[in-house]
């Protein structure tokens, strides 16, 4: 009834075009429900096919309307956020590094597909016969022995079967009936000719070449019972550990696969002095990174403001642009280009100041200056943002607070302390407070214009300019064998709870800054 | 460090990938290539069709992505058959699984440098065919010195005559930190990354960065920083942006760099880097070559392509044409005549080891950066800075 009620209450036309979006979508959906669940991708099944049975309700329910516009929201904040903060915490809490990228079914998979040529090799000269859509058999022939084999992986003698050499050259041209597949008649069954594993001996034959069908044998077989790998060539065995096969002299038997190891990623990071001996001091600078950033940046960028906001100031407009310039620039190239000014021997800075004053700094080399060089960088690319967000919310402020405070006998700076940095901080400090979050996390600046470097000491893991992130990018990278996925996942959440802490308290003390408002 | 942002970006770009259609079909041979190369590949591609019927998809993916591609694609039936790639990528690939072992038609490995062979053979199995290696040599200006110097002492002669910080001009430079670039100073007087057990197999936790020979290398180094005859650090674009000017003489550099110098008008040579004290110092070699997908359904296919088509002098000399670098099959290596930039190369790389591939090289390029680094600010001796980081990837890859 309901269903009926909502779509009557609609126009036709709408109605028609409403269960036809709706019909495209539920066709959409059917369908990848049904690849996931040929897949066995359970976990998306599921999402997939709620999700879609929520959208129906929705759209078709009476009741439901108003959720009708927040559902896109819904779903994008589960596609966008929610879905990969999952999939972090779920890797942080598994062994996912090089080594362990598969679960364990695909990496015995992976192992027991290992092949090799066995000693004395043995081929056969192949010829298929079949019709241009079925494959019916393949004819092998040896030095000393033929075979018919069928697709399926089973022999049988050619005796049994009725061969015709048609021109009596020598090959047989037809079998059982069938014709000979050559050329282009041959390509549309090369997929299923190359799945074709005939058992043969301790091993097994496969089309190796166009033209020949070859014995291999498998490097490891997989002894389901007992969970051991058995190398046929040397006959070691490799019993599977808790994430790898391993020999009885610890010889590691790649790849190995991936399980869940609980907090052992957190537990690591703070038992391992190699992993967590830099965290205070890489934080303490990350902390004075972003707060100075933004502040330098949101004073540079008020002070313009309030210069700009004065009419009486002539050229207004084209100072403006020009001082916007910096945030219309690609920044990856404009920080390539800083770290160019900063080279101590070629670059602009010490030129300059090598030659008006003769004096060189080091830049990028020394620890202070290189933090120096990256906030000056940073204010510099940031500045104009802060510009143009004080110069909208200053001519928010009403003029007539400004008339009563010239009455009142207010000066400029009192009038600006008591005014203007009171009301603009209501619309500016969330924006401040979302400045801090990206700087915090602005790893592009950091990579692109120090790389983390000056180094500290050697193998620290971190350099003097490493910032959290980079600092985590570095523990997952350069940190031992190959990449660790799961290290860099379990230290990117407790970035994520820093943030979340910082933020949250700056927003709390935001909301104080709005009660002075409420009473103004 | 690059290569970690790739991966970063393919896992992001699992879901995009799928619905791009890179997949690996029974029947039909996909290869990805980057842009240079594809080319290649796509004339080798029809050629083949052509001849037997069998359809070649070639996709261009830029050179960096390939090897994480392979890894999020290849597992869930969507990746390549052959991929082309580096020989430093295969310890990391294999072990995950995503390659296939091969094993080359008798008789056929005598027509390979066999130090490309034993590139692509770093684990243990063979896991790619070399076309190509590629290595550091000293390129330098012929307007500003005539002839290559023969020895360290001759260099630092003409680097002392000619260097002028002030102008700036420079007769020598290397890129620092840049363990790569200054490999060279090590390997000269008997340093080594790690070094090989009785069977030939890699040994991680044999680090030979601070033996002896290493320390001295490094130390001819450490004499230039001192004198201030080579900036501390200098990045790539730096330096040859100078060279092109004509304000560098001698510069340690790649295949890569010679392009773009003689786009700006110098004319360039290329010479083993000169002996120190009687030894040749050899550059880290890198190998460039095919590497087949452990999840190809095509074995028989890229058998047959690869050993039939693409081991052929004709595609060998095409890949040279491409990518001009040192062909790894004879064959084709010696076809080539009057490429003296290219003989200048194949000198100096001659006898470099391979670059180790496999995965523990992670842990050693940080720790000897940081060594490298603060070597050339002078806060670390050359023997202080490369013990520490030594000792430090020991400490890392867990060995007593």
């Amino acid at each position: 009834m309901t269903r009926l009620s909502g779509l009557l209450r609609t126009s036709a036309p709408q109605a028609v075009l409403k269960i036809a979006g709706l019909g495209v979508l539920d066709a959409l959906a059917l369908f990848w429900c049904i690849l996931f669940v040929a897949q066995g991708n359970w976990l998306f099944l599921g999402l997939v096919s709620g999700g879609t049975l929520v959208l129906n309700v929705l759209a078709l329910s009476r009741k439901s309307y108003p959720f009708r516009y927040l559902a896109p929201g819904w779903l994008f904040l589960i596609l966008m956020v929610v879905y990969p903060m999952g999939y972090n915490v779920y890797i942080s809490v598994t062994n996912y590094a090089t080594g362990h990228y598969h679960h364990k079914e695909d990496a015995i998979k992976l192992i027991t597909r290992r092949e090799f040529t066995p000693p004395s090799p043995l081929s056969f000269s192949l010829a298929a016969f079949g019709t241009e859509r079925e494959l019916y058999a393949v004819l092998l022939e040896g030095e000393e022995r033929r075979y018919v084999a069928f697709p399926d992986g089973t022999l049988s003698d050619p005796e049994e079967h009725e061969l015709v050499d048609e021109d009596g050259d020598g090959r047989i041209d037809e079998l059982d009936g069938r014709a000979r597949l050559q050329g282009p008649a041959l390509t549309p069954h090369l997929g299923q000719l190359q799945a074709i594993r005939i058992p043969y001996e301790r091993g097994w034959l496969r089309m190796a070449t166009l033209r020949e069908f070859r014995k291999r044998l498998p490097q490891y077989v997989y002894d389901e019972e007992r969970d051991v790998m058995v190398d046929q060539r040397t006959g070691m065995e490799y019993a599977a550990a808790e994430d790898r096969f391993i020999g009885p002299e610890g010889e590691r038997l790649d790849p190995g696969w991936r399980v869940y190891v609980g907090l052992e990623n957190y537990a690591r990071f703070f038992a391992d002095p190699r992993y967590h001996g830099a965290f205070l001091r890489v934080m303490g600078w990350t902390f004075a990174f972003a707060i100075l950033s933004v502040a330098f940046s949101f004073a540079l960028g008020l002070a313009l403001a309030n210069l700009l906001n004065d009419s009486q100031l002539r050229f207004r407009k084209l100072y403006r642009s020009l001082l916007i310039i910096p945030y219309a620039l690609p920044a990856v190239i404009s920080i390539l280009i800083w770290r160019g000014f900063y080279n101590v021997e070629l670059g602009l800075f010490n030129q300059i100041l090598s030659n008006t004053f003769n004096i060189t700094v080091p830049w990028l080399r020394n620890p202070f200056w290189a933090r120096f060089s990256i906030i000056l960088t940073n204010v510099w690319l940031t500045y104009p943002y802060m510009l143009l967000v004080s110069l909208g919310a200053l001519q928010s402020i009403p003029g007539e607070l400004y008339e009563a405070a010239r009455v009142d006998g207010a000066g400029g700076w009192q009038r600006f302390r008591n005014i203007t940095f009171p009301l603009l901080m209501i619309t500016v400090a969330p924006l401040l407070i979302g400045s801090f979050a990206i700087s915090f996390n602005n790893f592009t600046l950091i990579w692109l214009l120090t790389e983390g470097r000056p180094a500290v000491e050697v193998g620290a893991r971190a350099g003097s300019t490493d910032i959290l992130l980079s600092y985590a990018y570095r523990l997952a990278f350069e940190g031992a064998r190959g990449n660790e996925w799961s290290m860099a996942a379990a230290l990117s959440i407790m970035i994520f709870v820093i943030v979340i802490i910082v933020s949250g308290v700056s927003f709390l003390r935001t909301k104080a800054l709005e009660d002075i408002s409420g009473g103004l | 460090m690059r290569k970690g942002i790739s991966l970063l970006l393919s896992l992001t770009l699992t879901v995009g990938l799928a619905s791009m259609g890179l997949a690996s079909t029974p029947g039909v041979l996909t290869i990805w290539a980057d842009d240079t190369r594809a080319p290649v590949f796509e004339a080798l591609g029809e050629e083949y069709t052509a001849a037997t019927g069998i359809p070649v998809e070639v996709f261009e993916i830029p050179f960096d992505d390939i090897r994480g591609e392979l890894a999020t694609a290849g597992p869930v039936g969507e990746g390549p058959d052959i991929i082309i790639g580096a020989h430093d990528w295969v310890g990391e690939l294999a072990a995950d699984g995503h390659l296939m072992e091969l094993e080359l038609p008798a008789g056929l490995a005598e027509e390979f440098d066999p130090a490309t062979l034993e590139a692509f053979s770093q684990v243990g199995p063979l896991y790619g065919i070399p076309y190509a290696r590629e290595g550091i040599a000293l390129v330098y200006n012929k307007g500003l010195i005539e002839e290559a110097p023969e020895t360290w002492d001759e260099l630092v002669a003409f680097a002392r005559e000619f260097t002028n910080p002030g102008v700036p001009q420079y007769g020598f430079v290397v890129q620092n930190p840049d363990p790569y670039h200054s490999f060279p100073f090590i390997s000269a007087l008997g340093g080594y990354i790690f070094g090989f057990d009785e069977d030939g197999v890699m040994d991680p936790c044999d680090v030979g960065l601070d033996n002896e020979g290493a320390i001295t290398g490094v130390e001819y180094m450490v004499e230039l920083f001192e004198e201030g005859l080579l900036p501390a650090g200098i990045g790539y674009d730096e330096w040859l942006g100078l060279f092109e000017e004509g304000r560098i003489a001698m510069a340690i550099t790649g295949p890569w760099a010679v392009p773009s110098m003689q786009a700006a008008g110098q004319e360039v040579g290329v010479a083993p880097i000169p002996l120190i004290e009687g030894q040749r110092p050899l550059p880290l070699m890198g190998v460039q070559g095919v590497m087949v997908s452990a999840y190809t359904e095509n074995p028989a296919l890229v058998e047959d392509f690869l050993f039939e088509y693409f081991v052929t002098q004709d595609a060998m000399l095409a890949m040279y044409e491409q990518d001009p670098r040192p062909p790894a099959y004879f064959p084709a290596a010696d076809a080539i005549v009057d490429d003296p930039i290219l003989e200048g190369f194949i000198a100096a790389t001659e006898g470099a080891t391979p670059m180790p591939g496999i995965p523990e090289m992670a842990a050693v390029w940080g720790a000897w950066t940081d060594a490298m680094e603060l070597i050339g600010l002078g806060e670390l001796s050359a023997e202080e800075g490369l013990t520490q980081a030594a000792d430090d990837i020991r400490d890392t890859l867990d060995c007593e």
